[in-house]
């Protein structure tokens, strides 16, 4: 759209001669040009497009002749002329007079009309005079036309307008508080300068990326200005669903955060900085094993017991993990948490959705930040178990308290004189199978920039860690855990024409891993269950012994290594086209993206040579040993096949924005379809339509109404389309005019409701749900010899032919404050989610009916409700002192309304329903029993007011439960709902951020609460004694238990009994301990260098960083790491660390 | 997007219809195999047999989630696992074969025979019939599943009917489907198909409990009702029930024998019978290597880890799975004479049997030989004579009956593949600490492959034996006594002596040894003789302890040797004494029945629990 329609008269030649003679005019031209290029730009990148277009829009020639030309009243001169500028050939030169008077506002018509006839009516209006010469339009102002206006005389006011590091801002926009089309843009060197109207006028300065700002003159000639970076309150923009909203007007239920926030920690998933700093996330880091270190972590918590919980993630609007994406990668980051902000994604936004953008480039000369950082890194905490002597004293203990005599006695002598570690080891098992310290590092650049035709950015960033796991250095293999990652993204954004831009992303990852072939919780697991007096972790004359468990140290060190590689591929290109030329506002998107994800590990392992364990020494003092099982030579070699996944994307999309005086519209209407094949029989596919419109009358009142409509291949033909509408309405209470009063102190109100629906189609358990199965089950040999084998095939599912995906109708109800200018920013969202026909398994049904697989249906429903909060105040007290303070809390509690349980079990104490998902059970202790409790303490027998135990034989010092069903004895049916669940309902994040002159300091804790877990669940060998000295370590806190004599009910354990306990292993309330924890997360100090030091070496910036990871955790469980996801301690352990870094621009 | 309507109209083609299995007769046959593979495996070590109190695996698998140690002590409720599980798991199958029975059809073409389907479907009835009778032997109190229900039918919620209805309608089952079925099938790869002599082997089984104390005229049941109000036991005795179950098994002894079944045999050169072979190949050999005792056998069977579980642990064994002292004591002398006739007190002391030469206190001098090719004692297969004990083994393992050497591996024993003496005291090569040592100082031997090799993971291929023609034998003897002593004495002592021939021993009504001159003392001894000659195999014991109702006998106290003694002594005040009455485990009887799964009682409000659950 090179011409305006209808103009036809505008090829006029220019000559060189002409050029020359408008060389100096022409200078200034240029700056000015590319003043406003870049600020046009800048706002094209970051204002987004529906804000920029209200603006062309409403100046777009319309062949609708009824059109009102009123809807023209507010735009300024300026915007007219670069409306001219972009959609013609022209080019306006313009004198230091003409800028003064850009701002003001005209009316006019602009359907299809001339250039000539627009700037007629211009000069008409506004008293200017032009010129054409040749493609140049000379602009010259009408005489001391300002000074009518204003009576009294105007004041000049300069200044300089720089960012925390003094470094100049150009294009910064400078403009009178009262008198807003009165406004200018700094220049290269970040000066303006502004005629005023009076001594005690207020300017303010906006500039994207930065906080606004507002000055008083205060008879002032010279105001210079440092702006503070961070979101721009004004304009802020928030990513939403397909697109972004000005943040006025979202009144969905969405946590947007600067990728900044993001940056806490050295972890290698940015999954593990989400808990306690996005409000609404309800996360956990289970396990610190490089790799697998991901959070898990829930939106609002979980609301299902089945099926996929985890949130849609998008990158870039496409489903992609957020595990492998560097902070470094990131632009923006949205949670979108209610229906309103995530119905359009129909079946696919039942858990919420994560929005992430890429960085894009800016128009600007080329940018380069080098960031690196290298953290030392340790477990937070190991468990720790007792030592030979104690172990075998103990079990001596046990056995005399049994009647049996001890049996260790020698043993335990020649252990604690340090007789034979060969023959008399103590080994400390987690000890010797992990080191001390291990480490990460991490080095990003960032390079962007760009012209108006052409944006760029490219991010590359590596990270490599260390594990914990020991190595034996003897070995020219390492079987240590080592991690490599490189990432690298490049976005380019390119103007094919004015109203044509292109968008092509590539990015990805490759991922090296080295670690043993072994699991490695196995190896902590097995750490765990071998005693430390079994044997030596080798023995001196490098034996290597086993029992029948393995030996730990060895699996750790001695079985080679596995490698594994990972790559992922991720691809996106969109061509979008301003549709101005249809109606105005409107545009058109398309985009693809392909994506492509590959893993394939070799493993080189063997097996040493194991040996039992040595009996004793011949009289020559060699070891009495022999060989258990005879070992590899050589490390074998196995390679796995490749297979990974892949998809595909398209998508298409109508963008419509209008103002209409008072009124605003917005309209999105998309077409999307994916393809994600993993390599099962079929793709996974799904398409659909969505659409969303918005409606703010007066910036005040605002209604929304959103819809997805699509479906998946999951259900039979004729159900695999869904409907899922919302809607939302906002009222911006501050911007009424009866709140003015208060406007100094209360800068924002506003409150907000939706509902609406969304989907599920990830359904677990069951693909293709509406299809009935036969199943292939064991089949059967026939021949004496068993030669002739037949697999069997029998009954499979049933098919559901009305299957169809679960609903989620949520409900929202939130408050946004802003106090004092916005220093003091406050949000409160209360939510309601309802989910219903949940996909499950009917479970009334009785075996006896020959069921082999029950048959699955849509009918659970689970309710999930919560609260999140979140305030942060940021304060610059002056230009030295910044001090921001930053808090957040989530609390979601779900609740099972329906799971199909027997309606025998529903309202029994037995019952789930009722309770939320992944509610403990267990027995009710009742403190442990006394001599009195018992008629006959030998034989067990127990007053016949107690109800009976029926696990096992119980003595003074076991644990005594309550009978809960009222039947007088206690068995699983007295199993009910204790404590709460493993998953914490509250997550919490708080922080300070601090800056003084080039010091800055931030801290941030993360907290959890009503989480709990049952210890020694699961492991008969938890409770000390219990594996009878075969398997199993004790804790040191073994003392802490019943004695006779010492028979405290304040203890830890129970009475200990040779072997295992089984009243006292049962589940129950004993071993149920609240892990909620507070941790100090992140620990920052950084100090940037002088602005002037860094100018004489040609850098921008430099920011060195210390920081501590995970330095410090509170919690009442003190046995191991609370949040790690073991019953007995011995798992991978969370890492803290200590690390430093820069951060340098130039 | 032209292709919208059809972009999601993607349906998996990998997936079988009804109408494509029973169109083919490759899937046919795999229908009926899926409905087979429920036989149970006999080379179980974790179920039945540990139940009753012949087995005695290690009581410290019970961390490790080995579940039977808790029923064994009666750490066992309506809401445990039960490893067998039949409740749970049979109903499948059985509905699975009605499924079968309403769709098989003959496919000529495809070589499928009219004949062959008629076959088929009488398979199908008697793995009805056969679960049916599972179902009911262990739980007692059990709907009978005539059909295959839809899901949404108002019939799920069965109810239990009373036992003899059970037992009657099962019976006519397996009459019916032997009417069908051959005796045995001439192709190869037909082993291990229904027959008509297994329909009659299940049968005669099911007659046999039928007719038992347990659940004839036993009025401890009489208040056990269903959801009705029918009471599903008989207080009332009928004696014609043992009449019965006598005649099913002569009708079994008679098709099998008529069919070139018989005890297995192995002789040494001068035609004697060697009892140590006999007893042990009658187990190890399988039909196609001539042992024609079998007469329903499972084709495949877990034997490899059966003999993973029971070898000496210093030879690459796991060496946990052991038998219990009372099955020791079982075991009759080679005189033919039991050696115990009972307990005298709390600390297991034994009423010696004057009269067998018995004796518990010290160490043997010297090595026994007796005349056999069994060479697991420093022998030599092909020698007509062989050890059975070296000097210096405990005198209580000493001139025992062949069958004692055949199934019980005891500290001290050769072990001949590692040419060495078995070390089970604590600290040696094959015992403790490790939960996985003998923990009362006995690994099974019977059913395990001699050359068994865990290291190598060498096992000799054999069969699961579900039912062998000498329980046919001991179950008519029994079956005969019970009806009537003095009618059949005659008949009953042939078939005791059939056994005991075989097993080595004297025979009743020979040298010195008289036939049990009333009803009680030929009770006494064919319980014992079916205790011993079935001992460890597929539950019998479990099964004969409920049927006799002697829940006493797995209740209280269990006995073996000191696992934490390091010295070969007998002292009984040496703590580190090995061979020394101890107690290794202390069990609780809880019922009769097994209980039916917390589960289904939750889900049908018509089932009721069986008693002492």
């Amino acid at each position: 759209m090179r011409y305006l329609p209808g103009h036809h008269s505008s090829k006029i030649n220019y000559t060189s001669v002409n050029q020359k003679k408008k060389f100096m005019t022409k200078k200034t031209l240029f700056l000015h040009y590319k003043k406003r290029v870049q600020c046009f730009l800048i706002l094209s990148v970051f204002l987004m497009q529906p804000a920029f277009h209200v603006y062309s829009n409403t100046l777009e020639s319309n062949s609708q002749k009824n059109q009102s030309t009123g809807q023209a009243a507010n735009q300024t001169i300026k915007d007219i002329l670069n409306h001219i500028e972009r959609n013609s050939k022209y080019i306006f030169i313009y004198s230091e007079d003409v800028h003064k008077i850009l701002g003001n506002k005209v009316s006019i018509s602009l359907s299809n009309k001339k250039v000539e006839a627009i700037l007629d009516e211009l000069c008409a209006q506004t008293g200017i005079t032009y010129k054409t010469s040749g493609r140049q339009i000379t602009i010259t102002a009408p005489p001391v036309k300002t000074q009518k206006k204003s009576p009294k005389e105007k004041v000049k006011v300069i200044g300089n307008v720089t960012d925390m590091n003094g470094e100049p801002l150009i294009g910064v926009s400078v403009a009178l508080k009262n008198d807003p089309a009165l406004s200018v843009i700094t220049d290269e060197s970040g000066s303006y300068n502004i005629m005023v109207p009076d001594n005690s006028a207020v300017l303010q300065f906006k500039f994207i990326g930065f906080a606004p700002k507002e000055e008083t003159i205060d008879k002032r000639k010279i105001v210079n200005v440092v702006l503070q970076e961070g979101e721009s309150k004004l304009d802020e923009v928030v990513v939403v669903a397909y697109g972004s909203q000005r943040k006025e007007s979202v009144v969905g239920s969405i946590t947007t955060i600067s990728p900044g926030k993001l940056k806490i920690g050295t972890s290698r998933s940015i999954s593990n900085n989400l808990a306690g700093t996005v409000s609404g996330i309800i996360g956990v880091q289970r396990s610190g094993e490089p790799g697998y270190d991901n959070s898990s972590f829930w939106i609002r918590g979980i609301s299902t017991f089945q099926g996929a919980r985890n949130p849609l993630v998008l990158v870039d609007g496409i489903e992609r993990s957020l595990n492998n994406i560097d902070p470094d990668e990131i632009e923006s980051f949205s949670v979108l948490k209610d229906a309103s902000a995530s119905a359009v994604y129909g079946v696919r936004g039942a858990n919420g959705v994560i929005l992430v953008n890429t960085k894009r480039g800016k128009i600007s000369k080329p940018t380069v930040v080098l960031r690196s950082e290298f953290a030392k890194t340790a477990p937070v905490r190991l468990p720790d178990y007792i030592g030979s002597a104690q172990y075998m004293q103990l079990l001596d203990d046990i056995r005399v308290d049994n009647g049996y005599s001890p049996i260790y006695t020698n043993q335990i002598a020649k252990t604690k004189a340090n007789y034979d570690p060969d023959l008399y080891p103590d080994v400390d098992w987690i000890n010797e199978v992990t080191k001390d310290n291990a480490s990460n590092q991490r080095v990003t650049l960032d390079i962007s920039g760009g012209s108006e035709r052409l944006r760029y950015s490219f991010v590359a960033a590596y990270y490599s860690e260390d594990g914990i796991l020991a190595r034996d250095v003897t070995k020219e293999w390492d079987s240590s855990i080592k991690l490599k990652r490189y990432n690298m993204r490049s976005n380019i954004d390119m103007n094919l024409t004015p109203t044509t831009s292109m968008r092509f992303n590539i990015g990805g990852y490759l991922q090296d891993r080295n670690a043993p072939p072994q699991g490695i919780d196995f190896i902590f697991l097995k750490s765990f269950v071998t005693p430390p007096f079994a044997h030596p972790k080798q023995y001196s004359t490098g034996e290597i012994a086993m029992t029948e468990e393995p030996n730990p140290w060895a699996l750790s060190t001695q079985t080679g290594y596995t490698r594994s590689s990972a790559s992922q591929l991720e691809t996106l290109f969109s061509l979008e086209q301003d549709l101005k030329s249809i109606t105005p506002g409107l545009k058109a998107k398309v985009s693809f993206s392909f994506d492509r994800y590959s893993v394939s590990s070799v493993s080189r392992s063997k097996k040493p040579d194991y040996y039992s364990p040595a009996t004793g020494r011949t009289e020559e003092g060699d070891l009495v040993i022999a060989l258990k099982s005879a070992g590899d030579n050589f490390l074998g070699y196995t390679s796995s096949a490749d297979w990974g996944n892949k998809s595909t994307y398209l998508e298409g999309n109508l963008n419509y924005s209008r103002t209409f005086g008072i009124h605003s519209f917005d309209g999105l209407f998309i077409a999307q379809r994916r393809n994600y094949d993993n390599g099962s029989q079929l793709p996974f596919r799904n398409q659909g339509l969505a659409g969303r419109l918005s409606y703010t009358l007066s910036g005040r009142y605002i209604t929304e109404f959103n819809f997805g409509y699509n479906g998946s291949e999951n259900f039979a033909k004729g159900h695999r389309y869904g409907f899922f509408p919302s809607v939302a309405a906002g009222w911006i209470l501050s911007e009424e005019s009866f709140m003015e009063p208060l406007r100094d102190k209360i800068s924002k109100l506003k409150i907000r409701a939706s509902y609406g629906q969304v989907g599920n189609d990830q359904l677990d358990g069951r693909r293709f749900a509406y299809i009935p199965t036969i199943a292939t089950v064991d089949g059967y040999y026939y021949g004496a010899d068993r030669s002739y084998s037949i697999a069997g095939y029998s009954e499979g599912d049933f098919g559901i032919p009305n299957l169809s995906w679960e609903t989620v109708n949520k409900m929202n109800l939130g408050l946004e404050l802003g106090l004092f200018q916005g220093a003091v920013e406050a949000q409160v969202d209360y939510f309601d989610e309802r989910r219903r026909d949940i996909f499950m398994q009917r479970s009334s049904i009785p075996a006896t009916g020959g069921y082999s697989k029950l048959p699955w249906d849509n009918l659970g429903k689970v309710n999930n409700k919560g609260i999140e909060v979140s305030l942060n105040v940021n304060k610059q007290f002056n230009k030295n002192l910044f001090i921001g303070f930053f808090g957040n809390m989530t609390y979601a509690n779900n609740k099972i309304i329906e799971m199909d349980e027997p309606y025998t079990v529903v309202g029994s104490s037995r019952a789930q329903t009722g309770h939320s998902v992944g509610q403990w059970f267990g027995l009710v202790a009742d403190g442990l029993f006394t001599s009195e409790d018992f008629s006959d303490e030998n034989l067990g027998i127990l007053n016949p007011e107690i109800p009976t135990h029926t696990y096992g034989i119980v003595r003074p010092g076991d644990i005594k439960y309550k009978d809960i069903n009222g039947d007088k004895k206690i068995d699983a049916l007295d199993k009910t709902a204790i404590g709460g669940t493993f998953n914490p309902k509250i997550v919490y994040g708080l922080g300070l951020n601090m800056k003084y002159k080039h010091v800055d300091f931030g801290v941030m804790l993360q907290g959890n609460g009503k989480t709990y877990n049952m210890v020694g669940n699961g492991s008969g060998s938890f409770i000390p004694g219990s594996g009878n000295g075969a398997v199993g370590n004790i804790l040191s806190n073994v003392n802490d238990r019943w004695t006779k004599e010492n028979p405290s009910q304040d203890v830890f354990y129970p009475r200990l009994s040779m072997g295992l306990s089984s009243n006292n292993s049962q589940a129950s309330t004993w071993w149920l301990k609240d892990v909620s924890m507070l941790r100090l997360k992140n620990l920052e100090l950084g100090y940037s260098i002088p602005t002037g030091l860094m100018r004489q070496m040609h850098l921008t910036d430099l920011r060195i960083i210390l920081r501590g990871t995970n330095l410090l955790t509170f919690s009442d469980f003190k046995l191991w790491d609370p949040e790690m996801s073991t019953t007995t301690g011995s798992s991978y352990p969370i890492m803290k660390s200590l690390s430093a870094g820069f951060e340098l621009r130039f | 997007m032209s292709s919208c309507s059809d972009y999601l109209d993607k349906q998996p083609d990998d997936q079988l219809t009804l109408d494509m299995v029973f169109n083919n007769k490759t899937n046919t046959e795999k229908w009926l195999a899926g409905i087979y593979y429920a036989i149970p495996d006999p080379y179980s070590y974790g179920d039945v047999d540990p139940q009753g109190d012949d087995m005695c695996p290690s009581p410290r698998w019970e961390q490790f989630g080995f579940k039977v140690i808790a029923y064994q002590v009666g750490n066992f409720s309506p809401s445990s696992i039960w490893t067998k599980n039949y409740w749970n798991t049979l109903p499948q199958k059985i509905r699975s074969a009605y499924i079968f029975l309403d769709n098989v059809k003959p496919l000529p073409d495809q070589g499928l025979s009219e004949k062959e389907a008629e076959y088929m479907k009488a398979e199908a009835k008697f793995l009805i019939a056969y679960y049916h009778s599972l179902l009911l032997t262990y739980y007692g109190a059990v709907p009978i599943i005539r059909d295959d229900q839809d899901v949404s039918s108002d019939n799920l919620m069965v109810k239990q009917e009373p036992f003899y209805d059970v037992v009657d309608w099962i019976n006519n089952e397996l009459l019916e489907a032997a009417k069908v079925l051959p005796p045995n099938y001439a192709e190869p790869k037909k082993y291990g198909r229904a027959t008509s002599v297994m329909c009659l082997a299940i049968r005669a089984k099911l007659l046999l409990f039928a007719a038992s104390p347990l659940v004839n005229g036993n009025t401890d049941f009489a208040d056990v009702k269903n959801c009705d109000g029918t009471p599903i036991f008989s207080s009332t005795p009928d004696h014609e029930r043992w009449n019965d179950a006598a005649k099913a098994c002569k009708e079994l002894i008679d098709l099998a024998e008529a069919n070139d079944y018989g005890l297995y045999y192995e002789y040494l050169s001068d035609g004697s019978i060697d009892p140590f072979m006999s007893y042990q190949n009658a187990i190890m050999n399988r039909y196609d290597e001539g042992n024609r005792e079998i007469l329903f056998a499972r084709p495949k069977a877990a034997y490899d880890g059966y003999d993973y579980v029971t070898q000496p642990r210093g030879t690459g064994g796991s060496g946990a799975v052991g038998v219990t002292q009372s099955l020791v004591d079982a075991f009759f002398m080679k005189n033919g004479k039991a050696p115990i006739l009972g307990y005298s007190d709390a600390n297991n002391t034994p009423i010696i049997n004057p009269e067998s030469s018995y004796t518990e206190s010290g160490f043997s001098t010297t090595d026994e030989v007796r005349k056999t090719r069994w060479k697991e004692v420093k022998g030599n297969s092909l020698a007509e004579q062989n050890k059975v004990t070296l000097a210096g083994t405990y005198n209580m393992y000493c001139n025992r009956e062949p069958r004692f050497y055949v199934s019980v591996m005891y500290n001290g024993s050769w072990y001949n593949r590692s040419s060495r003496l078995t070390n089970f005291y604590y600290g040696g090569a094959d015992g403790g600490p490790t939960h996985d040592a003998p923990q009362n100082g006995y690994l099974v031997r019977k059913k395990v492959d001699p050359n068994a090799d865990p290291v190598n993971k060498v096992y000799k291929l054999r069969s699961g034996i579900l039912y062998r023609l000498a329980e046919a034998y001991l179950s008519y003897a029994e079956a005969l006594n019970e009806y009537d002593y003095t009618s059949n004495v005659t008949t009953i002592v042939k078939y005791l002596n059939l056994i005991r021939e075989r097993a080595g021993i004297p025979q009743y009504g020979g040298s010195g040894l008289e036939i049990p001159e009333n009803q009680e003392k030929m009770r006494d001894m064919i319980h014992q003789e079916r205790r011993v000659e079935l001992n460890c195999e597929n539950g019998i014991r479990f099964d004969d302890i409920r049927r006799w109702k002697e829940g006493f006998r797995i209740d209280g106290k269990f006995w073996g040797m000191n696992f934490n003694g390091t010295l070969k002594s007998d002292n009984a005040a040496d703590p580190l004494a090995y061979f020394v009455r101890t107690t290794y485990q202390t069990r609780k009887f809880k019922s009769y029945w097994m209980p039916i799964p917390q589960d289904d009682m939750d889900k049908n409000p018509n089932l009721r629990q069986l008693p002492g659950w």
